[in-house]
């Protein structure tokens, strides 16, 4: 898929868990793993909303657009 | 959906107390009926009396001892439980948590099927060995109406199931 979640690459540079992340989101660690793991068909503006005020970061830090080969 | 999963729950319920009352008639009738058991009685002019079990009470009353007549009496008796069996599985369908299954719509499926099925084959064996057939033709008739409606419903399910699944990998 075109579009890459940098979540892991974030998560790293807040030193941050995906546990405590997922607590600060209301979500499940399963949950929260659809959208690590790549398999996430969208992300609703209000889930993104929360995870940049979670990670303190912009949209662009978490959504990498890398087109298909 | 409150509302929707109590009234499914009342008719799921209702479907079972008909439903198992028409499977235990069959299976007593079959087994009076074939190892000639105290249930079962002849009485005058070639019928038949089945009684309830342990008793001398009867239940069913056979017109004719013929092996069609008797064949056709449980098989009635045997679907009918069967089709309330699968009608008591598409209101169990609504009373869970979540309306679009796999299991919903398989139970959809094969109501539709065996509606669409059962009736046509009975009646095709009916039409072979008796003239009368205006009572079974009409009850293919209707069985095939709720099988078409059936069919629309098992496809809306299996819309609103693809739709569900992609809606779960929207975060």
């Amino acid at each position: 898929m075109p579009i890459i979640i940098n979540l892991d690459v974030m998560l790293a540079k807040r030193k941050m868990q995906s546990k405590e992340l997922a607590e600060k989101l209301n979500v499940t660690q399963a949950n929260l793993s659809i959208l690590k793991t790549g398999k996430a068909k969208g992300i609703r503006f209000d889930s993104l909303e929360a995870i940049c005020a979670a990670l303190d970061c912009q949209p662009g830090d978490i959504l990498e657009y890398r087109p298909e080969a | 959906m409150k509302q929707v999963r109590t009234v499914a729950t009342g008719l799921f319920y209702l479907t079972r107390i008909i439903a198992i009352p028409y499977l235990l008639s069959a299976v007593h009738t079959l087994i009076a009926i074939v190892f000639q058991t105290p249930s079962f009685a002849l009485i005058e002019r070639g019928r038949f009396a089945i009684f309830f079990p342990f008793t001398r009470a009867p239940f069913l009353l056979g017109d004719e001892y013929t092996a069609f007549y008797v064949t056709e009496l449980i098989a009635f008796l045997g679907l009918y439980g069967i089709f309330f069996w699968c009608l008591g599985n598409i209101f169990r369908t609504f009373r869970g948590k979540k309306l679009f299954t796999p299991e919903g719509v398989q139970r959809l499926r094969l109501f539709y099927w065996l509606n669409f099925s059962v009736p046509v084959l009975f009646l095709v064996v009916h039409l072979c060995l008796s003239y009368e057939v205006l009572t079974i033709l009409s009850l293919a008739v209707l069985h095939a109406a709720l099988g078409v409606f059936a069919y629309f419903m098992a496809a809306i399910f299996s819309q609103g199931l693809n739709l569900q699944d992609e809606q779960d990998l929207i975060f």
